[in-house]
């Protein structure tokens, strides 16, 4: 039940992205880079600090506590998990996951119910910490230290999300990646790159065919 | 909760829709362009097939599936809004009901 601990952390939460205001802006580039539109729902929502900027309309999340953060923001919000979304087929044009798809129970039913309720020729947009990568070494010595809330990520490679896609019925049609080096080196965002090599976050997009 | 999310909310076990929704309490707000409109505080969503209900609490409706409800949070919700909600929800409503206090 990993969901909880975000309950205990929700308060305080959005601190970390204005302390690492570089690495969060150059998340954000990534994403948006990736040029998505529409009516958009972001699974596993949490404070809103990527679907605010982002003017996602819907967010959904475990989380009770996190939610209220969430709307205070402007976001429509519904507590509810990834793998049994409450939304009818083909309600949105896009729907994103930030660091969410790492920490979700099944991995495989939550991209089969973005992929059910989102439009056809829309698209999937997973963006996550490398497994691979310096940064995904590094979650996973925090993990294994007990981190109050990476001992529960489950960190996925670049090949497990678009695998993970693909297995679904999405095609993978572009994918970039940031965070080249450790976010306390960063003076400014970086931006996003094609070559993936060396990216500790990465953003997949997958559409769904038309 | 805002009206207009009726359009495309479902029942998050079966994905029947449309759901059926009772509002207990609303409020009236405006948007950044000064437009009015109304906020859902206090309600209950109603799957009509499998005879689940949704609560919304304090403007957020919980759609979680069975084995992360709170039953004791689900039974409390009950009680409180009882007399505001049609008796097929309150009495034999899923996961958890009053029927044992009709």
């Amino acid at each position: 039940m990993s969901w909880r601990v975000f309950d205990e952390v929700a308060e305080g939460y959005d601190s970390w992205y204005r302390e690492n205001w570089a690495a969060y802006e150059s998340e954000l580039k990534a994403i948006k880079a990736l040029g998505v539109s529409g009516r958009g729902l972001e699974v596993g929502v949490g404070t809103a600090a990527f679907a605010a900027p982002l003017g996602i309309a819907v967010g959904v999340d475990p989380s009770s506590k996190m939610l209220r953060v969430a709307k205070q923001k402007g976001i429509e919000v519904v507590r509810a998990v990834g793998e049994a979304l409450p939304f009818v087929h083909e309600s949105f044009d896009y729907v994103l996951f930030v660091a969410a798809l790492s920490f979700v129970e099944d991995v495989d039913a939550s991209i089969g119910e973005a992929h059910r309720v989102v439009k056809s020729g829309g698209c999937v947009v997973v963006c996550d910490i490398e497994k691979r990568s310096w940064l995904g070494r590094e979650y996973a010595r925090k993990a294994a230290n007990g981190h109050l809330i990476y001992r529960f990520i489950n960190l996925l490679s670049l090949n497990d999300i678009s695998v993970a896609l693909e297995k679904a019925g999405l095609r993978v049609c572009r994918a970039v990646g940031t965070l080249m080096k450790p976010w306390r080196e960063l003076s400014s965002p970086e931006d996003p790159r094609d070559d993936l090599e060396g990216c500790g976050f990465v953003c997949v997009k997958a559409v769904k065919a038309g | 909760m805002k009206y207009w999310l009726m359009e495309i909310l479902a029942c998050p076990i079966d994905k029947h829709h449309p759901l059926e929704l009772y509002v207990f309490e609303e409020r009236e707000e405006v948007d950044r362009e000064g437009k009015p409109y109304k906020e859902i505080v206090y309600g209950v969503l109603y799957c009509p097939k499998c005879g689940r209900y949704y609560p919304i609490d304090d403007e957020i409706p919980i759609m979680l599936p069975d084995e992360l409800r709170d039953k004791k949070e689900d039974l409390n919700f009950l009680r409180k809004w009882k007399d505001k909600m049609p008796e097929k929800i309150w009495r034999d409503g899923k996961p958890f009901n009053l029927s044992k206090e009709a």
